[in-house]
């Protein structure tokens, strides 16, 4: 699949000079060579990553990458196999980061399915005493973005909208909210 | 985050994009790095002289040569390697560049450990621990420069895995090093050519990769 893309693609040729002008300060082609990656790297990122709701994250990540380290790309060489690179690294970080985060985090939908198996509807999840009084210990907003996603089931651009913040914030609230359970159920993986 | 973040993102990096000092051509690099080492062997080897019997001992077959082989492969192997991971997409030259570095751990450690234990005399060489010691210093002396060229080169690059390179760029730095050693030190104990000589390049690369990863950090933060 990499070396389809690499070698075989008619806009590298392109690409190769939009960066060369993007090194000596050309926004307008640093712009156009963005936005003509922008495409390939989804499909490449959604290929890759076995989550399709953070494949924009990872897009964002690539894009940032390649804006650090433009420096390192030669003219002489071509662009493909030096894009493609970034973005392998960018999906593993990624699905590393992702990994981590699963062995980390606490499966409130598993907690509420002990203990209530036959319950269907997430929203109607019943959670044992000790997580509803370690739900409830958490703070406002925190406890908000943890029973959005993970009780009603919404996706985080579906929770960010209804509390009215950015999803990145909503990860973040989410992400304390998972840290404080822990700490708060004495560090045991549920 | 949606694509139309996306679009936010290409927009705040290309608002105000200023030019950039590309980074130097590979060929160029390992070039400054060899040419560093020159300089330092050169005075090395000035100030220590080669050994006396250097040209009986240029035999294809012998353990001296199967050791110097050796440590050139994993003086090109392992700065090749630290160079190449530092650019994106030279990740095959990178791999390549181990491999070879491998082969000549291999060649100096086991094929050179067989032949000095196969030409040695029935009597062991007495060699006292400190001329051990002193080949092994002067080895990762002599390693400093090339070293550091190595670690400009790295940090301005965009290395995904830092300390692989730079312990791959210490190691062949050290076997620049071992390399000059090995042609002056006129020791024939077998312990001696083994640790100080053929093994230098790993433990001389692991000690020095301690405070030129920590460098990387402070200067490039990778």
């Amino acid at each position: 699949m990499d070396r389809r893309r690499t070698s075989a693609n008619p806009r590298d040729a392109d690409w190769a000079e939009w960066m060369a002008a993007a090194q000596s300060g050309d926004s307008v082609q640093y712009e156009r060579l963005l936005q003509s990656i922008l495409p390939p790297l989804r499909g490449f990122v959604r290929g890759r990553l076995g989550d399709p709701s953070s494949v924009e994250d990872v897009v964002q990540a690539v894009l940032f990458s390649i804006h650090r380290a433009r420096h390192t790309y030669r003219p002489e060489r071509p662009f493909g196999p030096w894009l493609w690179a970034i973005a392998r690294n960018a999906v593993i970080d990624a699905q590393r980061a992702r990994s981590v985060r699963l062995r980390r985090e606490i499966s409130l939908d598993a907690v509420g399915e002990a203990a209530q198996p036959q319950a269907p509807k997430p929203e109607n999840l019943a959670l044992s005493p000790r997580m509803s009084d370690a739900l409830s210990q958490l703070s406002a907003s925190q406890r908000e973005a943890v029973e959005l996603i993970h009780l009603k089931g919404l996706s985080v651009a579906e929770a960010a909208a209804q509390v009215g913040v950015s999803p990145g914030a909503l990860k973040v609230r989410a992400h304390r909210g998972y840290r404080a359970l822990r700490k708060l159920l004495g560090g045991r993986e549920e | 985050m949606s694509s139309q973040g996306t679009s936010e993102v290409i927009e705040r990096l290309t608002r105000d994009v200023p030019p950039v000092r590309r980074i130097p051509r590979l060929r160029q690099a390992v070039v400054t790095v060899t040419l560093a080492w020159f300089l330092v062997g050169a005075l090395a080897l000035a100030i220590r002289g080669v050994r006396p019997d250097l040209l009986q001992i240029l035999d294809p077959r012998s353990a001296f040569m199967a050791i110097l082989l050796g440590l050139g492969l994993i003086a090109l192997g392992g700065i090749v390697a630290a160079l190449a991971s530092s650019v994106p997409g030279r990740e095959h030259a990178a791999r390549v560049s181990l491999a070879l570095g491998l082969g000549g751990v291999l060649l100096a450690s086991v094929m050179g450990g067989i032949l000095v234990l196969r030409q040695a005399g029935p009597v062991p060489v007495a060699c006292p621990f400190q001329n051990d010691l002193a080949c092994f210093a002067v080895a990762c002396l002599i390693a400093l420069p090339p070293a550091l060229g190595v670690l400009a080169f790295v940090s301005r690059g965009a290395p995904y895995r830092p300390l692989i390179a730079v312990l791959a760029g210490t190691t062949g730095a050290v076997a620049l090093g071992a390399m000059l050693v090995h042609v002056s030190c006129p020791e024939t104990s077998v312990r001696h050519v083994i640790l100080s000589h053929a093994l230098a390049p790993l433990g001389g690369g692991l000690l020095l990769t301690v405070p030129f990863r920590a460098a990387l950090k402070r200067v490039a933060g990778v």
